[in-house]
Protein backbone atom coordinates (compact mmCIF):
# COMPACT_ATOMS: atom_id res chain seq x y z
CA UNK A 1 0.00 0.00 0.00
CA UNK A 2 1.43 3.81 -0.81
CA UNK A 3 3.43 5.14 1.73
CA UNK A 4 4.40 1.37 3.61
CA UNK A 5 7.80 0.86 4.76
CA UNK A 6 9.55 -2.07 2.59
CA UNK A 7 10.65 -4.90 4.65
CA UNK A 8 14.52 -5.32 5.53
CA UNK A 9 14.70 -8.21 3.16
CA UNK A 10 13.20 -6.24 0.34
CA UNK A 11 15.57 -4.86 -2.37
CA UNK A 12 15.47 -1.79 -4.57
CA UNK A 13 17.41 -0.44 -7.53
CA UNK A 14 18.55 2.61 -8.61
CA UNK A 15 19.25 4.09 -11.74
CA UNK A 16 22.76 5.51 -11.83
CA UNK A 17 23.89 7.07 -15.60
CA UNK A 18 27.56 6.61 -17.15
CA UNK A 19 28.87 10.03 -15.66
CA UNK A 20 28.34 8.88 -11.95
CA UNK A 21 29.96 5.21 -12.34
CA UNK A 22 32.94 5.07 -11.13
CA UNK A 23 36.23 3.42 -12.89
CA UNK A 24 35.88 0.23 -10.47
CA UNK A 25 32.18 -0.04 -11.67
CA UNK A 26 30.64 1.11 -8.35
CA UNK A 27 28.51 4.21 -8.19
CA UNK A 28 29.78 7.99 -7.05
CA UNK A 29 27.62 8.66 -3.80
CA UNK A 30 25.98 11.47 -5.38
CA UNK A 31 23.47 9.33 -7.07
CA UNK A 32 21.92 9.20 -3.46
CA UNK A 33 21.50 13.09 -2.90
CA UNK A 34 18.30 14.63 -3.64
CA UNK A 35 18.12 16.95 -6.78
CA UNK A 36 16.49 19.98 -6.79
CA UNK A 37 12.67 20.04 -5.30
CA UNK A 38 13.04 16.16 -4.75
CA UNK A 39 11.97 15.26 -1.18
CA UNK A 40 12.85 11.69 -2.36
CA UNK A 41 15.51 9.57 -4.19
CA UNK A 42 13.27 7.34 -6.70
CA UNK A 43 13.57 3.94 -6.85
CA UNK A 44 12.15 0.24 -7.70
CA UNK A 45 10.85 -2.39 -5.65
CA UNK A 46 12.19 -5.73 -7.33
CA UNK A 47 10.76 -8.38 -5.30
CA UNK A 48 7.01 -6.69 -6.18
CA UNK A 49 7.55 -8.34 -9.43
CA UNK A 50 7.71 -11.65 -8.11
CA UNK A 51 10.73 -13.64 -7.03
CA UNK A 52 12.96 -14.05 -10.15
CA UNK A 53 16.04 -11.25 -10.52
CA UNK A 54 15.78 -11.35 -14.24
CA UNK A 55 11.98 -11.13 -14.50
CA UNK A 56 12.07 -8.38 -11.76
CA UNK A 57 15.37 -6.31 -13.45
CA UNK A 58 13.22 -6.82 -16.82
CA UNK A 59 9.60 -4.80 -15.60
CA UNK A 60 11.98 -2.18 -14.21
CA UNK A 61 13.44 -1.47 -17.52
CA UNK A 62 9.81 -1.89 -19.02
CA UNK A 63 8.09 0.53 -16.91
CA UNK A 64 11.06 3.11 -15.87
CA UNK A 65 9.73 6.37 -17.19
CA UNK A 66 13.16 8.30 -17.60
CA UNK A 67 15.53 7.86 -21.02
CA UNK A 68 18.54 5.07 -19.50
CA UNK A 69 21.68 4.85 -21.36
CA UNK A 70 23.06 1.86 -22.97
CA UNK A 71 26.12 2.69 -20.86
CA UNK A 72 23.98 3.01 -17.81
CA UNK A 73 23.35 0.67 -14.65
CA UNK A 74 20.84 -0.27 -12.35
CA UNK A 75 22.43 -0.22 -8.49
CA UNK A 76 20.94 -3.00 -6.30
CA UNK A 77 20.65 -2.29 -2.36
CA UNK A 78 18.64 -4.41 0.09
CA UNK A 79 16.85 -2.39 2.64
CA UNK A 80 18.07 -3.84 5.58
CA UNK A 81 21.40 -3.12 4.92
CA UNK A 82 21.21 0.56 4.17
CA UNK A 83 18.73 1.13 7.18
CA UNK A 84 21.63 -0.78 9.73
CA UNK A 85 24.37 1.59 7.91
CA UNK A 86 22.59 5.07 7.54
CA UNK A 87 20.50 5.04 10.61
CA UNK A 88 23.93 5.58 12.07
CA UNK A 89 24.04 8.99 10.96
CA UNK A 90 20.28 9.97 10.60
CA UNK A 91 17.62 7.96 11.96
CA UNK A 92 15.05 9.95 9.95
CA UNK A 93 15.41 7.56 6.90
CA UNK A 94 12.41 5.69 5.54
CA UNK A 95 12.13 3.57 2.43
CA UNK A 96 8.80 3.63 1.23
CA UNK A 97 6.27 2.17 -1.38
CA UNK A 98 4.73 4.92 -3.49
CA UNK A 99 3.49 3.25 -6.71
CA UNK A 100 3.11 5.53 -9.89
CA UNK A 101 -0.58 5.61 -11.48
CA UNK A 102 -1.31 5.44 -15.12
CA UNK A 103 -0.28 9.07 -17.05
CA UNK A 104 1.14 10.90 -20.21
CA UNK A 105 1.87 7.92 -21.81
CA UNK A 106 3.61 6.34 -19.24
CA UNK A 107 2.62 2.72 -17.77
CA UNK A 108 1.46 2.72 -14.35
CA UNK A 109 4.84 1.12 -12.31
CA UNK A 110 3.66 -0.04 -8.99
CA UNK A 111 7.69 -0.68 -8.02
CA UNK A 112 7.88 3.14 -7.79
CA UNK A 113 9.01 3.84 -4.26
CA UNK A 114 11.17 6.18 -2.45
CA UNK A 115 14.15 6.73 -0.18
CA UNK A 116 12.91 9.66 2.23
CA UNK A 117 14.39 11.55 5.11
CA UNK A 118 17.20 12.57 3.56
CA UNK A 119 19.95 15.34 4.46
CA UNK A 120 19.11 18.70 2.32
CA UNK A 121 20.89 18.99 -1.57
CA UNK A 122 24.21 20.36 -1.61
CA UNK A 123 24.74 20.08 2.12
CA UNK A 124 28.01 18.08 3.21
CA UNK A 125 26.12 15.98 4.86
CA UNK A 126 23.92 14.65 2.24
CA UNK A 127 27.59 13.91 0.28
CA UNK A 128 28.14 11.42 3.56
CA UNK A 129 25.22 10.20 3.20
CA UNK A 130 26.05 9.64 -0.22
CA UNK A 131 28.57 7.76 0.10
CA UNK A 132 27.24 5.56 2.65
CA UNK A 133 24.23 4.68 0.69
CA UNK A 134 27.07 3.71 -2.21
CA UNK A 135 28.65 1.22 0.08
CA UNK A 136 25.49 -0.51 0.16
CA UNK A 137 25.11 -1.39 -3.57
CA UNK A 138 25.61 -5.09 -3.63
CA UNK A 139 25.15 -5.68 -7.58
CA UNK A 140 25.31 -3.30 -10.62
CA UNK A 141 22.84 -4.13 -13.79
CA UNK A 142 22.68 -3.38 -17.06
CA UNK A 143 19.92 -0.34 -17.48
CA UNK A 144 19.34 -1.38 -21.19
CA UNK B 1 57.12 3.54 5.79
CA UNK B 2 60.60 2.92 6.75
CA UNK B 3 63.63 4.88 6.53
CA UNK B 4 64.32 3.50 2.88
CA UNK B 5 61.53 4.71 1.79
CA UNK B 6 61.24 8.27 3.11
CA UNK B 7 65.03 8.16 1.94
CA UNK B 8 63.31 7.75 -1.50
CA UNK B 9 60.22 10.27 -1.54
CA UNK B 10 62.74 12.85 -0.49
CA UNK B 11 65.15 12.37 -3.82
CA UNK B 12 61.81 11.20 -5.82
CA UNK B 13 60.80 14.62 -5.02
CA UNK B 14 64.00 16.44 -5.59
CA UNK B 15 64.48 14.21 -9.02
CA UNK B 16 60.73 15.18 -10.00
CA UNK B 17 61.51 19.18 -9.54
CA UNK B 18 64.93 19.11 -11.34
CA UNK B 19 64.65 16.80 -13.82
CA UNK B 20 60.52 16.80 -15.45
CA UNK B 21 59.95 13.63 -17.30
CA UNK B 22 58.55 13.79 -20.97
CA UNK B 23 55.08 12.35 -19.82
CA UNK B 24 55.13 9.94 -23.29
CA UNK B 25 57.96 8.62 -21.39
CA UNK B 26 57.35 4.00 -21.31
CA UNK B 27 59.87 1.88 -19.54
CA UNK B 28 61.52 0.64 -22.12
CA UNK B 29 64.93 0.56 -23.99
CA UNK B 30 63.96 2.76 -26.59
CA UNK B 31 62.67 5.76 -24.94
CA UNK B 32 65.09 5.65 -21.79
CA UNK B 33 68.10 7.68 -22.25
CA UNK B 34 70.87 6.85 -20.38
CA UNK B 35 71.35 10.22 -19.57
CA UNK B 36 67.82 10.37 -17.87
CA UNK B 37 69.16 7.02 -16.18
CA UNK B 38 72.57 8.33 -14.99
CA UNK B 39 70.41 11.26 -13.56
CA UNK B 40 67.91 8.95 -11.82
CA UNK B 41 70.83 6.69 -10.29
CA UNK B 42 73.25 9.53 -9.81
CA UNK B 43 70.48 10.02 -6.74
CA UNK B 44 70.92 6.96 -4.93
CA UNK B 45 73.19 7.50 -1.83
CA UNK B 46 76.38 5.14 -0.81
CA UNK B 47 75.80 3.04 -4.73
CA UNK B 48 77.64 2.10 -6.75
CA UNK B 49 74.96 2.45 -9.06
CA UNK B 50 75.79 5.69 -10.27
CA UNK B 51 78.82 5.03 -12.26
CA UNK B 52 77.19 1.53 -13.70
CA UNK B 53 73.94 3.09 -15.90
CA UNK B 54 75.37 1.83 -19.49
CA UNK B 55 75.51 -1.47 -17.86
CA UNK B 56 72.14 -1.43 -16.87
CA UNK B 57 70.71 0.04 -20.26
CA UNK B 58 72.38 -3.40 -21.75
CA UNK B 59 70.85 -5.07 -19.45
CA UNK B 60 67.65 -3.75 -20.38
CA UNK B 61 65.84 -6.03 -22.75
CA UNK B 62 62.56 -3.64 -24.87
CA UNK B 63 59.96 -5.33 -23.09
CA UNK B 64 61.53 -6.21 -19.46
CA UNK B 65 59.82 -5.20 -16.46
CA UNK B 66 60.70 -3.06 -14.21
CA UNK B 67 61.29 -5.90 -11.34
CA UNK B 68 63.35 -7.89 -13.65
CA UNK B 69 65.46 -4.54 -14.34
CA UNK B 70 65.94 -4.21 -10.54
CA UNK B 71 66.50 -7.14 -9.73
CA UNK B 72 69.30 -8.29 -13.06
CA UNK B 73 71.07 -5.03 -12.11
CA UNK B 74 71.22 -4.36 -8.35
CA UNK B 75 71.03 -8.10 -6.71
CA UNK B 76 73.91 -7.53 -5.03
CA UNK B 77 72.44 -5.15 -2.33
CA UNK B 78 68.43 -5.50 -1.30
CA UNK B 79 68.33 -1.77 -0.06
CA UNK B 80 69.94 -0.59 -3.42
CA UNK B 81 67.59 -2.59 -5.42
CA UNK B 82 64.50 -0.72 -3.51
CA UNK B 83 65.96 1.97 -4.28
CA UNK B 84 65.92 1.83 -7.92
CA UNK B 85 62.96 0.14 -7.74
CA UNK B 86 61.17 3.04 -6.00
CA UNK B 87 62.77 6.22 -7.55
CA UNK B 88 62.41 4.14 -11.32
CA UNK B 89 58.68 3.24 -10.77
CA UNK B 90 57.53 6.36 -8.79
CA UNK B 91 59.79 8.95 -11.61
CA UNK B 92 57.83 7.47 -14.50
CA UNK B 93 54.06 6.25 -13.22
CA UNK B 94 53.06 9.94 -12.48
CA UNK B 95 52.97 10.73 -15.89
CA UNK B 96 51.18 7.50 -16.86
CA UNK B 97 48.48 8.40 -13.92
CA UNK B 98 48.12 12.29 -15.56
CA UNK B 99 47.52 10.32 -18.90
CA UNK B 100 45.14 8.17 -17.03
CA UNK B 101 43.30 10.98 -15.61
CA UNK B 102 43.27 13.21 -18.82
CA UNK B 103 41.90 10.13 -20.89
CA UNK B 104 38.61 9.71 -17.91
CA UNK B 105 37.96 13.61 -17.72
CA UNK B 106 37.78 13.41 -21.64
CA UNK B 107 35.30 10.61 -21.30
CA UNK B 108 33.35 12.13 -18.40
CA UNK B 109 33.06 15.45 -20.98
CA UNK B 110 31.69 13.32 -23.63
CA UNK B 111 29.00 12.34 -20.87
CA UNK B 112 28.44 15.75 -19.91
CA UNK B 113 27.95 16.75 -23.38
CA UNK B 114 25.30 14.09 -24.01
CA UNK B 115 23.58 15.32 -20.76
CA UNK B 116 23.61 19.03 -22.16
CA UNK B 117 25.57 20.31 -19.20
CA UNK B 118 29.84 21.41 -18.94
CA UNK B 119 32.50 20.61 -16.68
CA UNK B 120 33.19 23.36 -14.64
CA UNK B 121 36.89 24.86 -15.30
CA UNK B 122 37.40 25.84 -12.32
CA UNK B 123 36.60 22.31 -10.65
CA UNK B 124 39.14 21.12 -12.99
CA UNK B 125 41.76 23.41 -12.90
CA UNK B 126 41.33 22.29 -8.54
CA UNK B 127 41.53 18.61 -9.61
CA UNK B 128 45.05 19.05 -11.62
CA UNK B 129 46.03 21.77 -8.78
CA UNK B 130 45.69 18.83 -6.74
CA UNK B 131 47.12 15.66 -8.75
CA UNK B 132 49.95 18.17 -9.03
CA UNK B 133 51.00 18.82 -6.02
CA UNK B 134 50.49 15.46 -4.46
CA UNK B 135 52.18 13.29 -7.62
CA UNK B 136 52.81 10.09 -5.75
CA UNK B 137 49.21 9.48 -4.19
CA UNK B 138 47.50 6.61 -5.49
CA UNK B 139 45.10 7.43 -8.78
CA UNK B 140 41.32 8.69 -7.73
CA UNK B 141 38.40 7.24 -9.19
CA UNK B 142 36.67 10.42 -10.94
CA UNK B 143 33.23 10.95 -11.35
CA UNK B 144 31.75 14.55 -12.99
CA UNK B 145 29.21 15.75 -10.61
CA UNK B 146 25.41 16.88 -12.12
CA UNK B 147 26.53 20.31 -11.24
CA UNK B 148 29.39 19.85 -13.87
CA UNK B 149 32.51 19.41 -10.83
CA UNK B 150 34.58 17.12 -10.71
CA UNK B 151 34.71 14.02 -7.84
CA UNK B 152 37.82 11.98 -6.71
CA UNK B 153 37.29 8.62 -4.88
CA UNK B 154 39.60 6.46 -2.84
CA UNK B 155 38.48 3.27 -1.05
CA UNK B 156 39.94 0.43 0.26
CA UNK B 157 38.85 -3.07 1.63
CA UNK B 158 39.04 -2.04 5.02
CA UNK B 159 36.63 0.44 4.82
CA UNK B 160 38.90 3.66 4.54
CA UNK B 161 37.34 6.13 1.99
CA UNK B 162 38.19 9.57 0.97
CA UNK B 163 35.78 11.54 -1.40
CA UNK B 164 37.13 15.16 -2.83
CA UNK B 165 34.61 17.86 -5.06
CA UNK B 166 36.70 20.27 -6.15
CA UNK B 167 34.19 23.31 -5.46
CA UNK B 168 36.53 25.51 -7.40
CA UNK B 169 38.80 28.80 -5.92
CA UNK B 170 40.80 26.26 -4.32
CA UNK B 171 38.02 24.89 -2.02
CA UNK B 172 37.21 20.68 -1.91
CA UNK B 173 34.26 19.31 0.09
CA UNK B 174 35.71 16.14 1.30
CA UNK B 175 34.00 13.28 3.42
CA UNK B 176 35.96 10.89 5.32
CA UNK B 177 35.65 7.25 6.80
CA UNK B 178 38.18 5.60 8.23
CA UNK B 179 38.00 2.93 11.27
CA UNK B 180 39.79 3.33 14.25
CA UNK B 181 42.63 0.79 14.97
CA UNK B 182 41.98 0.59 18.68
CA UNK B 183 37.71 0.10 18.76
CA UNK B 184 37.04 -1.01 14.82
CA UNK B 185 34.54 1.67 15.28
CA UNK B 186 34.09 3.71 11.70
CA UNK B 187 34.54 7.02 12.09
CA UNK B 188 32.87 9.34 9.16
CA UNK B 189 33.09 13.58 8.66
CA UNK B 190 32.67 15.79 5.94
CA UNK B 191 32.87 18.99 5.75
CA UNK B 192 34.82 21.58 3.47
CA UNK B 193 38.59 22.93 3.65
CA UNK B 194 41.38 24.43 0.89
CA UNK B 195 43.10 22.58 -1.08
CA UNK B 196 45.94 23.22 1.27
CA UNK B 197 44.16 22.94 4.33
CA UNK B 198 43.18 19.29 3.11
CA UNK B 199 46.56 17.87 4.22
CA UNK B 200 45.92 18.61 7.90
CA UNK B 201 42.96 15.97 7.92
CA UNK B 202 44.65 13.53 5.92
CA UNK B 203 46.83 13.74 8.68
CA UNK B 204 44.17 13.96 11.61
CA UNK B 205 42.84 11.08 9.82
CA UNK B 206 45.52 9.23 8.99
CA UNK B 207 44.36 8.31 5.56
CA UNK B 208 48.37 7.31 4.26
CA UNK B 209 47.71 3.76 3.69
CA UNK B 210 44.65 4.35 1.93
CA UNK B 211 46.33 7.22 -0.24
CA UNK B 212 49.59 6.13 -0.56
CA UNK B 213 51.10 3.18 -2.84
Amino acid sequence: MKGDDLSESDNVVRYVKPSLILDDGTPEGSNFQLRLKETGLSVNWLEIFGPNRSKQLAEVRRLFRLEVSGNGRFAEINVGTLMRAVRMEISTLRVIHSPLEEEGGFMADPSHSEIVGLPPRDSDQASLIGDLIAECVSDMHPAK
Amino acid sequence: MTGMWESSSMLDQQITHQYPIDSSLNFNKQKISQQWLTRILSQIPNSETSMQSPKALNLLTPDDSLTNFADDFTNHNQQIRLDVFELIYKTISTPAKHRRYRKRIKILSKFAEQDEFSMNSASQHDFWQFVSRWPHIRQGNLALLENGNLRAVWKDEQGAHLGLQFLGASMVQYVIFNRRKVAQEVSRVAGRDTIDGLEQQIQVFDLNSLLYE
